[in-house]
């Protein structure tokens, strides 16, 4: 348990080579998302398209996952072909577990095979075997063929992409463990534009407890073990899951509904958490290492054909985002709209959030003529599940030159063939649906994370515009420190920084929470710092007026308002990079 | 009274992996939760139920039978006692194991075996694993460990 070497694999496909690094170097960047937008500093071609083979994709283990509870995450760092901005993406599954068993703090793939390939890493072997029969399968089958074709010892983790990742869709998700994502950013698409079908990891490596740490890892574990337990976000997040925010943004009038047309989904009765959970709940699952068990899975059942009395079913994860994008926001009817349309996106590796949007616009283009079934192949209506699994099929094999272009994102397609008022994205990036004001389409704009999961909502306020930048920035600085930990961040308040500091401090890192604080602010500037080099411009961002029509959880917001605070982060953080932030 | 591990609720388990940690943290001192003497196995990426893979804590222990040094004992209750020192690491109790709980810890080269102490228990949030009270029975014609 050496800190201070950085143990990362760097694959190039082009080559089929590999090289193992040991650095030095590295250790002050903690892991996930600080080591990996340090290795993707080093590594990116700024000049060169997102999806050319010279582009990496990093993953980069958080530094205390798996050592502590629900510090399970993993960040996919690349540059992101759907917003050509910085993309991050977090995952759990047993990703993080399956790296640190095979000793490796980071993976850097790079270059692309002159033919379908996947990826085996494990602690002492690492093959780039052929795969070409499973291209063109969906994630779900994908899996299968894999599980039984890859036994390995210890815990392993597979990560792939449906035929969106193939036929690089820039809004393709990875797909991890079968129910977890690395998702939004178009990370599946680097995978295909690198003939890439799958990783897998494994690793089994024994690794003793030292005996003089024995003591103070057990009760720093302990600590934050009780911390979890007790916390009341335990029995929320593990009895209904992120979706209980359904009902609340519902009861402000802040659910985003039939692309955003709407403040309050119609058929909210049949998609509630708790709805959901007695008619579709087949199991919790949780990450390796969190006592939780916040991933929902739904049971789906559809008959074969018509009037028969066969059946196939699928097993889906379900969640806030899923429910908002797929289901309220393209105004479905029925939890079983829901799922056949989820179970396309799902099995295709498309993101459901980004697919949505894409979704949202297409009809109303659809409506308003912008489009016409000569484009589209179907008709497409809200709370028309048909239509838009056939649009689905279309876009996915780029059918017309319409989908050619919504495979680069609704605001892509938008600015073609109109509509751009009702895109709702920000900076291509589409919302996660969680309107709690000012900060969330702030976040969008910023590159910043947005929340997947609020308690409790917000007041209703009305900000004063520096302080909620203020605010936005320290969170997101804390976010960088977090994501660098690996910590969950639907959980991360438990993570206090005097309990991140004795965590670090019980694995051999000596930082203060102050030094923790100055740390975290580093690793923000290296982040924000990637991304003005990829063109970020926060005086540039346009918002969709549609954004604005409906209210968010604190009340209606001000395109001005909202002008001004972009204006602000502007002046005050982004021209000048460091000396505006001072610590409190 | 003995008490012997056991995992009567195994659809509730969500794969958490605390056990296993747990087992590996408090017990093995390690940060490996493979070599844990309890493991949780799963079948077709999580789609299917899962198992746990523990000591069955069997009355007349077959493992023991097949240890020629002696160094599984059977256990007041069932199961076994390892005595460390005089495991050599030569696997014959893993074939004789009925359901293959038996694997090997490569850092000492010796058999992972449950002590059902129950720390494992003490971490499944849902209340999967039980350490049950059992009669102090020495079910061997052989004396038994405590």
């Amino acid at each position: 348990m050496n800190q201070d070497v950085t143990r990362i694999l760097h694959v190039d496909l082009s080559s089929l080579t590999f090289e193992i690094k040991d650095r030095t170097d590295l250790s002050h960047l903690m892991g996930g998302t600080g080591l990996g937008c340090q290795l993707l500093a080093e590594e990116v071609h700024m000049d060169k398209d997102p999806l050319d083979p010279v582009q990496p994709i990093i993953f980069a283990r958080g530094v205390l996952a798996p050592y502590f509870p629900s510090a399970t995450q993993v960040a996919a760092v690349f540059r992101s072909p759907l917003t050509g901005y910085l993309g991050e993406n977090f995952a759990g599954g047993s990703l993080a577990a399956a790296m640190f068993l095979a000793n490796l703090n980071a993976v850097v793939i790079k270059g692309r095979a002159d033919r379908p390939v996947r990826l085996t890493v494990g602690p002492r072997l690492i093959h780039i075997k052929k795969a070409d029969p499973l291209y063109g399968t969906g994630t779900e089958e994908c899996l299968r063929e894999l599980y039984d074709l890859e036994s390995s010892p210890g815990f392993r983790s597979l990560v792939v992409i449906g035929q969106a990742g193939e036929k690089a869709v820039r809004f393709a998700d990875l797909v991890v463990d079968r129910y977890w994502r690395f998702g939004g950013s178009g990370a599946g698409a680097l995978f295909g534009s690198k003939n890439l079908k799958s990783l897998m990891v494994y690793g089994d490596r024994n690794l003793p407890i030292p005996d003089v740490k024995v003591a103070g890892y057990r009760e720093v574990f302990e600590h934050i073990h009780n911390r979890l337990v007790h916390s009341e976000l335990m029995p929320l997040l593990h009895n209904l899951g992120t979706a209980v925010n359904l009902e609340k943004m519902q009861s402000l009038m802040a659910l985003p509904s039939r692309n955003s047309l709407q403040s309050q989904f119609d058929r909210l009765a049949s998609f509630t958490a708790k709805s959901l959970a007695q008619k579709h709940l087949v199991r919790q699952l949780s990450c390796t290492g969190c006592p939780i068990g916040c991933v929902h899975i739904g049971h789906y059942r559809r008959m074969f054909g018509s009037d028969s009395l066969e059946y196939e079913e699928s097993h889906l994860p379900y969640d806030f985002a899923t429910v908002y994008a797929l289901g309220s926001q393209l105004g479905l009817e029925t939890p079983d709209d829901f799922w056949s349309l989820w179970e396309k996106v799902s099995g295709y590796g498309l993101d459901p959030l980004a697919t949505g949007a894409a979704l949202g616009w297409l009809t109303e283009a659809f409506e308003q003529g912008l489009v016409t079934e000569n484009e589209t192949g179907t008709p497409v209506a809200f709370g028309n599940v048909e239509g838009y699994l056939h649009a689905l099929d279309g876009l996915v094999g780029g059918e017309t030159p319409l989908y050619q272009d919504l495979t680069q994102g609704a605001t892509v397609a938008a600015d073609r063939w109109g509509g751009r008022d009702y895109v709702t994205e920000i900076n291509r990036r589409a919302s996660t649906g969680l309107h709690t004001g000012y900060d969330s389409f702030l976040s969008l704009a910023l590159g910043f994370q947005q929340p997947d999961f609020v308690h409790p909502l917000p007041n209703r306020s009305s900000p004063e515009p520096n302080r909620t930048i203020n605010t936005l920035i320290a969170q997101e600085a804390r976010n960088c420190l977090n994501n660098s930990l690996g910590i969950c961040r639907l959980i991360s308040e438990v993570y206090d920084m005097k309990t991140v500091s004795q965590a670090l401090k019980s694995l051999g890192y000596r930082l203060s929470p102050r030094q923790l604080k100055i740390r975290s602010y580093d690793l923000y500037h290296l982040q924000q710092g990637l991304n003005r080099a990829m063109g970020l411009d926060p005086t540039r961002v346009t918002v969709p007026s549609r954004l604005f029509n409906i209210p968010t959880a604190q009340g209606f917001l001000e395109q001005n308002r909202f002008a001004e605070m972009l204006d602000i982060f502007a002046k005050q953080s982004w021209a000048t990079e460091k000396e505006e932030v001072t610590l409190g | 009274m003995a008490k012997v591990l056991t995992a009567p609720r195994m659809g509730k388990c969500i794969a958490c992996y605390s056990c296993s940690f747990a087992c590996a943290r408090e017990v093995m001192k390690s940060f490996s939760p493979q070599y844990a003497a309890i493991r949780i196995k799963t079948r077709g990426g999580l789609q299917s139920k899962l198992t746990a893979d523990i000591c069955r804590a069997c009355k007349n222990p077959p493992c023991a039978e097949a240890c020629p040094y002696e160094a599984l004992v059977p256990r007041v209750g069932g199961g076994v006692k390892l005595i460390s020192d005089k495991c050599t690491g030569c696997e014959n109790c893993i074939p004789a194991c009925p359901v293959g709980y038996i694997i090997m810890n490569p850092a000492h080269e010796k058999i992972v075996m449950c002590i059902h102490c129950g720390i494992c228990s003490k971490y499944c949030p849902h209340d999967v694993l039980r350490l049950e009270e059992v009669d102090d029975i020495c079910w061997t014609q052989d004396s038994c460990e405590l």
